[in-house]
């Protein structure tokens, strides 16, 4: 059974955890047109690699990323929200 | 002497009918009611010591969640663990335990006889200074067992995945978990020369909770205890 | 007297305690310690069951469960492993598998067939004539089918689940696995020791690596005595590590208990499998691998035959015929299969012993006479009659070689790989954590002979004994074009039985290498998933957690006589009475809330606490109505949808303040909602707190004509006529003594107030609410009965009239939506929807008299499905079927007529009536 190190509570059962899909950017609703907003909603890049993900620890409903390789299913690290925004203003 | 009844009161457990169906003699802390004893003093403080369990859920506590919680209650003089899942102990035996990097709960001591948790909702509700956080029903979100003795690492294996040996999870420390397949804080203190875990969970889910920790004690030997069980470990053991 | 093979010496047995039970009818006496399979050898029971195809006799092989060859009956209890499974006092024991007795198996015949039943022949067979297989030949299979019988009646086991920590886990007790768990003990660490045997050692305990045996020994004690002396070191006997899965986490099941093992890091020493040889008749009962004859000997104190012969491949089939001789059998010869003579000391020692070693020989055949061993044929080198030597035995001991256990290695990822010289697998390519060590990494293992498989023109050289597959199967199958091993493996069924492939994968991997002009390693073994032995499923079920959730007011529901109904994990009273008059029970409850009061328990919708500077700001962006001018102390209905503009969730906002919105949701939406308003807010990042106080609150709500009469004697501190408290009013104030909020709702349709109140205060304000009530002929309602109500007012219920794509113009709820609003969840989907309708509505309907109408029955439009009925049910207030359909836009006018189709395949016509069917001016829920 995976290990899942939560920011907050430290490594535990994956089942500890549901995951909420790949870490996508929403086009601006009020510029984007038609095809860009379904395209958003609907389809993915399902990338064979590291992805980063939203993931929330169940019992205590806290949220955070995972960085994860989606062929090795190998957990590179996981961020608090606050260290997620750090690196993507840092342009990663 | 009238026997006290929980159906009597306002605030009643939402175990209180197993408890009686166990042979409860019950007694008034504050306006909670508790189960003191089951009839048998003497065996239930022994039985602490290796495995017991009780039901606190009556007792006052409260919770403190958001913006300027943390540094409010600071302000309030009350001890603050520096870092999340970890429980401070307060001068009059409440403790502060902190759930993340902005929400406290508040528990009293197990007798029951600490005002922290009233008079800092007092304090809270007078407040006019922003930010102070928001105050969480923390007596009515979850019910609250506490588990004491040597073989409660032991018992708890059987129902959760964290590692709660007494080398790994030591005083104070805090593990919010699935317990049973529920939501569980749980918070490392003792009782005396007891170890004990304080077990807060969903309150709707408590009638499904105790039989089945009750159920998994069998094995140790263990039972549902009363408070004077605890308060007599106390005294052997001075803390 | 405990068998007429008992020699004295075994480890595990105890001489002092004999111990009755019977197999077959038949009495037999055993000894404490014994397995099923030691005490029957010892009373010389050759036959244990009959096998699975060609119901051959099969007995004890591998004196370790790895096959299917020693799998008998228990009461209640079927494929139990003999060989593993102790004796107890009265323990009935049946052989499986047979018709009539294990001794003369009325289906033995099945095995004369054995031409007629080739690899795969199922594929091809009853087909014809049409008919035939479920008429004819189903039923024979059916009975043929399955080794054990299953007792309906068996009485249940207990069964239990633990968790288990620790900082290395070493699975396997032999030389290296007490070896490593001292080492990582003495660095520190926390060592948990696994072994699957009754007491640690492994094959020290039975092997004979050298001619004295004083070594071994001496080396054992050593290990297990300083074993059991260090604290850190937990020690788990009887206890199989069953499966490997992520980061190092272990099913180990010991009796009736699976432990649940997190480690820190793994170290496999699982040793090494003998290998069978593959000759005629090399699964009669008294052929066995050499080291199951020295299990008997050294574990059991069980001479396993009277006249021996050893098949040596390897060295170690002289320390089995050393063995042999010491406890009191005649070693007839050792067929030494190799072209050398062998130089090890053991052959020395042999030699010396006077056993006639016959070099360079290969083997015919063996032969039975009445189920079991009677003599094998060899042929030597240069002999070229037809039928070599016969020498006669009851016991063939066969060593030609070993492969690692490899189960778990695999499981963790590694990959085996063959090397051509020693014959043999090794394993490779573990992730971080995870070691090997002994004969499972290769140590001191020696080699094997590189082709112990002897074909016969008249067949059953067995490959793999569960399956009853025959050498000329797996070449039949590779001349069919299965030439991978993946393909052999399911087209013949190799290595699918209980032993998965721990005495087939090497002899099935040679034999399409040679088939396919390919080296072993290239063709390799199919990978091993857990388990690695057969798993009760009692063990996985084990001690179960089913949660359910209980109103503060759940008992009092059940003191009333309620019905109660599962809501996701909570449990409501869904009506008040017995299940034969729940019809009238329901309509008795809706005529009460029309014409008198009613109280239904509603703390299973959900309470979320909306505060903060910006908390307006997210209500306006979670749901598609506006809030920001709500006014404090009022209520406002909310709506929220997906990002695909599906309706997904509804309920009330009441605002406590300006920076304060409760908002209450549907019962098994709550844990849903609060999980994706935390999930937006951590985007977001607006200054609002965010909390979950559906459990801290229990709520009532009283309905009908008469409720202030109930509620006017005990609220306290805010009035509740019409004046003080207006419909869609919102206050905090106190009733009985208890801190509450009320609010004025409208769902029911008649004069309605909710009260919340601290759950561990429920069922006090059930109480004097019930108390109170009286007089006003209050009566308590339930969820059969609401649905009624709110269904005689056309309102919606999230998730049952609506499905994954309704929006909120498909139910006509343009109203809560706030168009002008700049951004809403879902809003810039619902704009290209609004672009493209949908082909159905949701309408309301109404039908004469009381067909039975189900939900989801089809709504039909020229022969298609044009929609389906989303709620249906006899209103006592109108005195008529009413119901929700969603129905053909163009039919959603009032008056025009839909056809729906019944469960029994009638129609029915059904008028589309204007909302809502019941009190069109909304007058009742604003008194």
């Amino acid at each position: 059974m995976k290990l899942l190190r939560c920011p907050l509570n430290g490594p535990r059962n994956i089942s500890e955890f549901v995951c909420w899909g790949e870490v996508a950017d929403q086009p601006d609703p009020a510029t984007a047109d038609d095809l860009a907003w379904t395209d958003y909603l609907y389809f993915s890049n399902n990338t064979a690699g590291v992805v980063f993900e939203w993931w929330c620890h169940t019992p205590t409903s806290y949220w955070f990323i995972a960085e994860r390789h989606t062929v090795s299913d190998d957990v590179i690290r996981t961020y608090t929200m606050d260290e997620f925004r750090a690196i993507r203003r840092d342009g990663r | 002497m009238t026997t006290i009844q929980p159906s009597a009161y306002r605030i009643r457990s939402p175990v209180y009918r197993r408890l009686e169906a166990a042979g409860a003699v019950f007694a008034a802390v504050g306006e909670a009611v508790v189960a003191a004893n089951f009839g048998d003093r003497a065996g239930e403080t022994r039985t602490a010591r290796t495995l017991g369990v009780v039901d606190l859920s009556c007792l006052p506590r409260i919770g403190f969640k958001g913006r300027g919680a943390v540094e409010w209650l600071t302000a309030q003089h009350v001890g603050m663990p520096d870092t999340p899942n970890r429980a401070a102990p307060q001068a009059d035996g409440a403790r502060a335990v902190r759930l993340s990097a902005s929400e406290v709960l508040i528990l009293p001591d197990r007798a029951g006889r600490s005002g922290l948790a009233a008079d800092l909702e007092g304090a809270w509700q007078r407040e006019t200074l922003q930010p102070r956080g928001y105050l969480l029903m923390r007596a009515d979100t979850h019910a609250w067992f506490c588990v004491t003795g040597t073989a409660a690492p032991a018992f708890f294996a059987k129902l959760c995945a964290v590692d709660l040996r007494a080398d790994r999870f030591g005083r104070n420390a805090v593990a919010q978990t699935i317990l049973a397949q529920v939501g569980a804080i749980i918070v490392r203190g003792d009782v005396g020369p007891a170890p004990a875990f304080d077990v807060l969970a969903d309150w709707a889910a408590a009638d499904y909770l105790l039989p089945v920790l009750i159920d998994a004690m069998a094995e140790f030997g263990g039972r549902l205890i009363g408070l004077d069980a605890l308060a007599a470990l106390v005294a052997d053991g001075g803390t | 007297m405990s068998g007429v093979n008992r020699i004295p010496g075994g480890l595990l047995v105890d001489a002092a305690r004999p111990v009755r039970f019977t197999f077959e009818g038949r009495a037999y006496d055993g000894l404490a310690g014994d397995t099923i399979a030691s005490a029957l050898a010892a009373n010389d029971v050759r036959v244990l069951s009959r096998s699975f195809k060609y119901h051959r006799p099969r007995g004890i092989h591998s004196m370790a469960a790895w096959d299917a060859n020693a799998l008998v009956q228990l009461p209640g209890e079927p494929n139990v492993p003999a060989e593993r499974t102790p004796i107890v006092p009265g323990l009935a024991v049946r052989g499986q598998n047979y018709r009539g007795s294990l001794a003369h198996d009325r289906d033995a015949w099945l095995g004369r067939f054995a031409r007629f039943m080739p690899v795969g022949f199922y594929y091809r067979a009853f087909f014809k004539p049409h008919g035939a297989w479920q008429r004819f030949w189903e039923p024979r299979v059916r009975a043929l089918a399955g080794l054990g019988a299953v007792a309906l009646d068996a009485p249940h086991g207990h069964f239990d689940k633990v968790h288990n920590f620790c900082d290395v886990a070493v699975i396997g007790g032999g030389r290296a696995g007490l070896s490593a768990a001292l080492a990582a003990a003495g660095a520190g660490d926390q060592v948990l020791l696994v072994d699957h045997n009754p007491v640690l050692g492994g094959a020290l305990n039975y092997g004979r690596a050298a001619v004295e045996r004083a070594a071994t020994h001496a080396e054992r004690d050593r290990l297990v005595g300083a074993v059991g002396g260090v604290r850190r070191i937990t020690v788990m006997t009887g206890a199989v590590a069953n499966g490997y899965f992520a980061d190092h986490w272990l099913a180990i099941i010991q009796g009736s208990r699976l432990h649940r093992v997190r480690a820190g890091r793994v170290v496999l020493a699982t040793g090494a499998i003998e290998q069978p040889a593959v000759f005629r008749g090399n699964d009669i009962p008294g052929v066995m691998l050499g080291s199951a004859a020295q299990r008997l000997i050294r574990l059991y104190g069980v001479r396993p035959g009277r006249t021996a012969v050893v098949v040596a491949g390897t060295d170690d089939g002289y320390g089995v015929a050393l063995d042999l001789l010491d406890a009191g059998a005649t070693v007839s010869a050792i067929v030494e299969l190799r072209p050398e003579p062998s130089r090890d000391p053991r052959a020395v020692a042999a030699a010396g012993r006077n056993i006639r070693i016959v070099n360079d020989a290969s083997i015919i055949a063996a032969e039975a006479v009445d189920g079991h061993l009677a003599a094998i044929a060899i042929r030597r080198q240069g002999d070229n009659t037809r039928h070599g030597e016969a020498i006669v035995c009851d016991l063939a001991a066969v060593s030609v070689g070993r492969l690692p256990a490899y189960q778990l290695a695999l499981q963790a990822g590694g990959r085996l790989d063959y090397d051509d010289a020693r014959a043999h697998f090794s394993i490779a390519g573990l992730p971080p954590g995870v070691t090997l060590a002994g004969w499972t990494a290769g140590e001191d293992i020696g080699a094997n002979h590189p082709w112990p498989i002897y074909p016969h023109p008249d067949g059953k050289a067995f490959v793999d004994f569960d399956e009853d597959l025959q050498i000329d199967d797996i070449e039949n199958a590779v001349a069919e074009g299965y030439r991978e091993i993946e393909l052999v493996k399911r087209f013949s069924t190799v290595g699918m039985g209980p032993s998965q492939g721990r005495h087939s994968a090497l002899t099935a991997a040679r034999l399409v290498a040679k088939e396919t002009g390919r080296r072993v390693g290239d063709v390799g073994v199919t990978t091993a998933r857990p388990p690695v032995v057969g798993e009760k499923l009692g063990v996985l079920a084990g001690r179960g957690f089913d949660p359910e959730r209980k109103t503060a007011m759940h008992h009092r529901h059940l003191e009333a006589g309620a019905q109660m109904m599962t809501a996701g994990a909570w449990w409501r009273p869904a009506y008040y009475g017995v299940l034969a008059h729940r019809a009238d029970a329901i309509a008795r409850e809706v005529r009460a809330v029309r014409t008198a009061v009613g109280m239904i328990d509603v703390s299973t919708l959900g309470g979320l606490e909306i505060r903060g500077p910006d908390a307006a700001e997210f209500m306006n962006r979670m749901y598609t109505f506006t809030y920001t001018k709500q006014a404090v102390n009022r209520l406002r209905y909310v709506l929220m949808v997906n990002e695909s503009g599906a309706i997904i969730d509804d309920g009330v906002a009441c605002r406590f303040g300006d920076d304060h919105f409760y908002v209450t949701t549907t019962t098994t939406g709550s844990d849903r909602v609060y999980q994706t308003m935390l999930w937006w807010n951590a985007k977001w990042r607006l200054d609002v707190d965010i909390a979950n106080a559906t459990a801290a609150f229990a709520g009532v709500n009283i309905a009908g004509p008469r409720a202030r009469d109930v509620l006017a004697p005990l609220v306290e501190g805010c009035g509740v006529d019409a004046g003080a408290f207006p419909y869609l009013g919102a206050f905090e104030a106190r009733i009985a003594g208890i801190p509450a909020r009320f609010l004025r709702v409208g769902f029911v349709g008649e004069l309605g107030f909710e009260v919340h109140v601290p759950a561990s205060q429920g069922e006090a304000l059930w109480d004097a609410l019930m108390d109170t009530g009286r007089g006003a002929g209050l009566v308590p309602f339930g969820v059969e009965a609401q649905r009624v109500l709110r269904l005689e007012k056309g309102h919606i219920i999230v998730g049952q009239d609506t499905d994954a794509m309704t929006t909120p113009e498909e139910a006509d709820m343009l109203w809560a939506i706030a168009a002008k609003k700049p951004f809403f969840i879902g809003k810039r989907a619902l704009v290209i929807r609004d672009k493209h309708l949908s082909r159905r509505k949701l309408v309301g309907f109404a039908v004469a008299g009381a067909p039975p109408l189900q939900e989801s029955n089809l709504v039909l439009k020229g022969g298609n499905a044009v929609g389906f009925v989303t709620s249906v049910a006899w209103s006592p207030t109108l005195n008529r079927t009413i119901g929700l359909a969603y129905a053909a836009r163009e039919d959603a006018a009032p008056d025009r007529s839909l056809v729906i189709r019944l469960d029994d395949g009638r129609d029915v016509r059904a008028t589309v009536v204007k909302l809502p069917f019941y009190d069109p001016d909304a007058a009742r829920q604003a008194l």
